[in-house]
C-alpha cells in the first residue's frame, strides 16, 4: 500500500456537532451508580477529540501515542475506591492515512477489450471495475467505518506509454461505441509483441464514528490492480479458399 | 452485535454497486425445511424479548437489593458476556457494601432483528431502560448515585434462545446512543 500526498484532498469541512456512542460492558451496578460508559466524539477537519465517560478504552495511551494527547481526571485512578463521579478521559489526535492502515479495501480489477489480444494501430479499450467500499474496524480504539472512493486511474501500457485518468472507463457496449472505436481510456499499440499492462488506482478515504459525519482524511491510498498481458498482432485482408480453420493448407492461410 | 443495521445496509449497498452487465439468470431458491422457527412471527419474538428483559430486571433488582448476594440467580435469565459482566459487577457491589432500593423498569422496546433461520436463534431489540426510581446506598446508608447518572438509557439488547431449557436469555446489551429515550 502506497501513501501519497494529495493536494486536492484538502476540503473545507464544517465542524459537525459532537456525537456519542458507547463502548464497553455496563453492569447494573455501573448503570445505577454512575451511568454506563459513553464516548463523545467531536470531529474536525484534521483532529478528532474523544471524550469518554467511565470509558477506560478512550484513556488507553496506545490509542493516540505518539501523535495525540490524553487527559484523565482524578476519578480515572484505578486505586481510587471513593470516587463516585464518572471519570472523564479526553483524547485529541489528528487522523492520518497511517491510522487506517488496517482497513484494507479490495483492489480494482483491470479489463481490456479485446481480452488478451488486440490489433496494432487500432484502439484497445481498457477499463477498471470496483467502486466505493465501506470497511468497519477500530480507529483510536472506537468502532469506525472507513469509506474508500476511487478517484484516479493510472495505466502503464507496457510499451512505454502511460496515462492518468480521473475515470475508470467502461465497455464499448456501455459507452455505445463500436468495437475498436476510441474511448476515453483506450490505447493504440504501434507494433506487434506481448505487453504487460499495470493499473494503479488512487482511493480517497473518509472515516465516520457511529452517528457522526463522514470526515475526509488528507491524501490518497494507491492500490495496484491485477496485471493484464496482451498479445498485439496485425490485421490484413486476404483471399482464402475456405476458412483457415477448416483448410489450414489452403492459399492465403 | 453492534451496528447490525448499518452493516446490512452496507452489504446491500456493495451488492448494488457491483451489479453485473448482462441479464441475471433466474434462480429458484428451494425453501429449507430444516430450520424450524421458535417464534412464529416478529410479534411473538418481541413479546418473548419483553418477557425475558422483565425477568432479567426483576432478578437483577433482587440481587442488587440483597447487596450482591447469590448473584448466580442471574443464570436463570442471562448468559454470555452480559452474565459475566453482571457477576463481576455484583461481586464489586458486595465488596463495597452497596445495595439498591426501588425497581428498574423499561419501555419502548422495538424489534431490530429476528432471523428464524439463524442458529442459535437470536433476537435483537432496542429499548429504554428506566432507573429513575432506583437509588444505590453505601454501607452508611447515604446515596452513592452520581449527580450526572442518566435516569433513562437507550440500549440495544440481544437475546439468545436456550433450546435445552426452552427459554430466552439476555446475552448482550450496550448503550446505543445518548439520544433521548
Amino acid at each position: 500500500m502506497l501513501i501519497r500526498a494529495c493536494a486536492f484532498a484538502l476540503l473545507l469541512l464544517g465542524v459537525p456537532g459532537p456525537s456519542a456512542t458507547a463502548v464497553g460492558e455496563c453492569s447494573r451496578q455501573l448503570l445505577e451508580s454512575t451511568g454506563c460508559p459513553t464516548v463523545t466524539s467531536t470531529l474536525n477537519p484534521t483532529d478528532v477529540t474523544l471524550t469518554g465517560i467511565n470509558n477506560s478504552n478512550v484513556g488507553d495511551p496506545s490509542n493516540v501515542s505518539p501523535r495525540g494527547s490524553i487527559t484523565l481526571d482524578d476519578c480515572a485512578d484505578p486505586a481510587s475506591t471513593t470516587c463516585i463521579r464518572p471519570y472523564i478521559a479526553t483524547v485529541t489526535a489528528p487522523v492520518t492515512l497511517a491510522d487506517i492502515a488496517s482497513f484494507r479495501p479490495d483492489p480494482a480489477v483491470d479489463h481490456s477489450e479485446p481480452n488478451g489480444w488486440t490489433i496494432a494501430g487500432l484502439d484497445t479499450n481498457f477499463y477498471a471495475t470496483g467502486g466505493r467500499q465501506i470497511i468497519y474496524g477500530a480507529l483510536l480504539g472506537q468502532p469506525t467505518a472507513v469509506r474508500f472512493t476511487p478517484v484516479g486511474w493510472h495505466w502503464s501500457y507496457g510499451d512505454g506509454a502511460a496515462a492518468r485518468h480521473p475515470f475508470a472507463g467502461g465497455t464499448w457496449a456501455a459507452q455505445g461505441v463500436r468495437e475498436f472505436d476510441p474511448t476515453s481510456t483506450s490505447h493504440v499499440y504501434g507494433s506487434y509483441g506481448t505487453y504487460s499492462i499495470d493499473l494503479e488506482v488512487d482511493l480517497a478515504a473518509e472515516y465516520q464514528f457511529a452517528g457522526g459525519s463522514w470526515v475526509e482524511i488528507d491524501g490518497v491510498i494507491t492500490l495496484s490492480a491485477n496485471r493484464l498481458v496482451i498479445t498485439v498482432g496485425d490485421a490484413r485482408t486476404v483471399l482464402v479458399e475456405r476458412e483457415c480453420t477448416r483448410n489450414p493448407a489452403g492459399p492465403g492461410c | 452485535m453492534p451496528r447490525l443495521l448499518l452493516a446490512a445496509g452496507a452489504v446491500v449497498f456493495l451488492i448494488a454497486m457491483t451489479g453485473c452487465d448482462g441479464p441475471s439468470p433466474h434462480v429458484t431458491v428451494a425453501p429449507t425445511p430444516s430450520a424450524t422457527a421458535v417464534f412464529a412471527s416478529d410479534e411473538e419474538a418481541l413479546a418473548a424479548a419483553e418477557a425475558s428483559y422483565a425477568a432479567y430486571l426483576a432478578i437483577a433488582d433482587e440481587v442488587f437489593a440483597d447487596g450482591g448476594a447469590d448473584a448466580e440467580r442471574l443464570r436463570e435469565v442471562a448468559t454470555g458476556d452480559l452474565l459475566e459482566t453482571e457477576l463481576k459487577g455484583f461481586k464489586d457491589v458486595t465488596e463495597k457494601g452497596w445495595r439498591s432500593t426501588g425497581g428498574s423498569t423499561f419501555d419502548s422496546m422495538v424489534l431490530q432483528r429476528y432471523d428464524p433461520h439463524a442458529r442459535p436463534q437470536e433476537i435483537t431489540v432496542y429499548l429504554c431502560d428506566d432507573i429513575s426510581a432506583v437509588d444505590v446506598v453505601g454501607p452508611d446508608g447515604t446515596s452513592v448515585v452520581s449527580p450526572t447518572r442518566p435516569s433513562r438509557t437507550l440500549f440495544q439488547a440481544t437475546f439468545e434462545y436456550d433450546a435445552t431449557n426452552d427459554r430466552l436469555l439476555i446475552s448482550d446489551h450496550e448503550v446505543w446512543s445518548d439520544e433521548a429515550c
